[in-house]
């Protein structure tokens, strides 16, 4: 077995490469084009592909997982990736294809359960009323993150994650 | 003087049709030469080996192999021609521990999935203007991922040029 030092490090010293400028030479080094990028983002703000029914396939996934969840009582381990990973490709697809309210909501929620210590009853139901939220935005077609009817939604969900944050420090607190 | 990306060639792994169009686009518009694409981490690495891109753009979450696994071959398998080409991730994730887990399997930069043309153009700039230094331990090998160097860092250095 490879002696360590008393940090812990394996004797053989980690190799060094310098960086290579292969790259540089041959792309050369400057600015961005403003133009040229003008046009990328007028491309990305003409797109018009429909991805509703991607994302009601997303949503359908998540409540799968929800199903199962309280079915045989998940563990955070188990349930987490069911439900990330689709959570993750609502806010990506939705935002970079004009579902802006879509991705505003799916942000805070993936934000929220990315940081869930333990999988419990209260945080199905803040998925629940978030999958609920994200179906009826794209019923009504509200994009737009300033819409007031999708304020509102969201507004109900943020409370519902607040008062799951003050119920777990009023439990600590005992 | 801006760039010239015509003369740059660019790998985009993405397993969403949808996003996978876009990508291909947005690089074209911002003049990038040649785009090949893959839908997934294991024809990503066939595309990576036969194409020799100057640059990996790829996605993280995909099956059957995933991004982090692609990143994982491309530096360490033997059959890769480039070990130390620039990947970026791009991913919805943005969590701080999503991003160290990723930096720690040796991607160059990460963004964050919706973006605008000017942060994708910025990392790809990034990425030529900054080429990194590249560690090879026993179980890693990636760009150096001390940017930035602690004043009271008390451990041992551990390089020879420290």
């Amino acid at each position: 077995m490879a002696k360590k030092d008393k940090y812990g490090y394996k004797e053989s010293l980690p190799r060094f490469f310098k960086a290579d400028i292969e790259l540089q030479k041959k792309v050369g080094t400057g600015s961005l084009d403003n133009g040229t990028i003008g046009k990328a983002q007028a491309y990305l703000d003409s797109i018009q592909t429909d991805i509703t029914p991607q994302l009601r396939e997303y949503l359908m996934q998540m409540e799968t997982a929800l199903a199962h969840a309280r079915e045989i009582n998940y563990g955070r381990e188990e349930f987490l990736p069911q439900v990330t990973k689709p959570l993750m490709d609502i806010k990506s697809i939705s935002g970079m294809f004009h579902e802006m309210m879509v991705c505003r909501v799916s942000s805070f929620v993936l934000t929220f359960v990315e940081d869930v210590r333990k999988f419990d009853a209260d945080v199905t139901e803040i998925l629940s009323a978030y999958i609920k939220v994200v179906k009826t935005l794209l019923d009504l077609a509200i994009k737009d993150e300033t819409n007031p009817h999708g304020q509102s939604f969201i507004n109900e969900i943020r409370a519902a994650i607040k008062r799951y944050y003050d119920k777990q420090a009023a439990a600590k607190r005992g | 003087m801006p760039y010239d990306f015509t003369k740059l060639s660019a790998l985009v792994v993405e397993d969403s049709p949808a996003m996978l169009e876009v990508m291909i686009n947005s690089l074209k518009y911002l003049g990038v030469g040649q785009v090949f694409q893959a839908k997934n981490g294991e024809t990503g690495f066939q595309q990576f080996v036969k194409q020799k891109p100057d640059l990996v753009i790829t996605d993280w979450e995909m099956e059957p192999v995933d991004g982090l696994e692609l990143v994982k071959w491309i530096r360490l398998d033997q059959m890769s021609p480039r070990r130390n080409v620039p990947i970026i991730m791009m991913s919805g994730y943005a969590a701080g521990p999503r991003v160290a887990l990723a930096r720690d399997r040796g991607i160059t930069e990460f963004l964050v999935k919706p973006f605008t043309a000017n942060e994708l153009a910025r990392r790809i700039a990034y990425v030529i203007d900054y080429p990194r230094d590249f560690v090879e331990t026993f179980e890693f090998f990636g760009p150096d991922r001390r940017r930035r160097k602690s004043q009271d860092y008390q451990g041992p250095e551990r390089r020879n040029d420290e």
